[in-house]
């Protein structure tokens, strides 16, 4: 039986769909089959993030109203075999489908997928009701501003009173140059605050946004970010990976001595 | 002030009326029947008292000792 994971945030822009991509990507690198998908019903974008926009046929809305097989709208990624996305549909919206079906659905992917990852949309309404519906576990995506941990916590509520035991945090975008400065809230703050388990935390990182441009993902690529997101992706297969020094390679200079 | 020290601060009081849906007013006055209620019956330091909440649970510190 496989595992029912939602990533979400409440508020919008803080990386939950580069978060899902890359999750995906590190799974299937390790070996596990995985399936990712896009409950943004009506804002199509895990496909465009994954490098696939132009491979889609069918979506999820058609396999819930079953106009096709869950086979013909599950696309296999470019590079890994044991990897596919459901994509969102672009010309529905949140109504038309309800949690009940999406739990039906995650219950017939978990028969054949090791991990099925949901990428939930922004926002507390039905959109987000759907996304959760089938998840054994969550998590949770912030970024260390005030709007954003803001949201999180009360996220992290909403999944708490919808019987979701298993909640986790990624904090997402940390610039350890201004935690220094204490000009942002470091790790510790945004943990102690949010009290709940933390699984990871992912550097800003240009590579990030170099990588997106191309519709691919950083995880494979030589970056602090991500050998973040495949750390992440051992703790959610329950390995203990001790938390990376996010100061140690700052620059070029940074790269060539590693500081340890 | 630093600008961390800021945003801490104001998110501890956007979280506190958040999770209990009460202004930070009404937590204060809470806080307070609390400490009267609690120093009926047992023995509270007022410098260290202190209550947080959470989702799940509300915490209150009596003298500051750890056990």
């Amino acid at each position: 039986m496989g595992e029912v994971i939602v990533i979400t945030s409440g508020k919008g822009g803080v990386g939950k769909t580069t978060t899902t991509a890359n999750i995906g990507v590190g799974l299937a690198r390790l070996s596990k089959k995985v399936v990712v998908i896009d409950t943004d019903l009506g804002l199509r974008n895990l496909d465009v993030v994954m490098g696939l926009e132009n491979r889609i046929v069918y979506n999820l809305v058609d396999v819930i109203e079953g106009n096709c097989r869950m086979k013909q709208a599950l696309i296999k990624d470019k590079r890994y075999e044991n990897l596919y996305l459901l994509p969102s549909a672009q010309t529905k919206d949140k109504t038309a489908v309800s949690p009940g079906q999406v739990r039906k659905l995650t219950d017939e992917l978990a028969e054949e997928f090791d991990y099925i990852l949901l990428d939930c949309p922004a926002g507390i309404e039905q959109g987000f009701q759907n996304a959760i519906a089938g998840a054994q576990r969550a998590i949770v995506v912030t970024t260390p501003e005030v709007s954003a941990i803001r949201d999180a916590d009360r996220i992290i509520g909403l999944l708490e009173k919808n019987n979701i035991k298993k909640v986790e945090l990624v904090i997402n975008r940390i610039r350890m140059a201004m935690v220094k400065r204490g000009d942002m809230m470091s790790v510790e703050d945004v943990a102690e605050i949010l009290a709940v388990p933390l699984l990871g935390v992912v550097p800003d990182d240009e590579q990030i946004v170099v990588a997106t441009n191309q519709g691919e993902p950083v995880i494979g690529t030589d970056s602090l970010s991500g050998e973040a997101f495949l750390n992440i992706c051992k703790r959610i297969m329950g390995e203990e990976v001790p938390f990376l020094n996010l100061d140690t390679r700052t620059g070029f200079f940074g790269k060539l001595f590693k500081r340890r | 002030m630093k600008s961390v020290s800021i945003a801490k601060n104001r998110l501890k009081t956007l979280l506190v009326s958040d999770r209990v849906n009460c202004t930070p007013d009404t937590f204060e006055k809470i806080k307070t029947e609390l400490f009267k209620t609690i120093s009926k019956y047992v023995e509270v330091i007022p410098e260290e008292f202190d209550v947080k909440m959470t989702h799940s649970y509300i915490y209150i510190k009596l003298t500051g000792e750890d056990s």
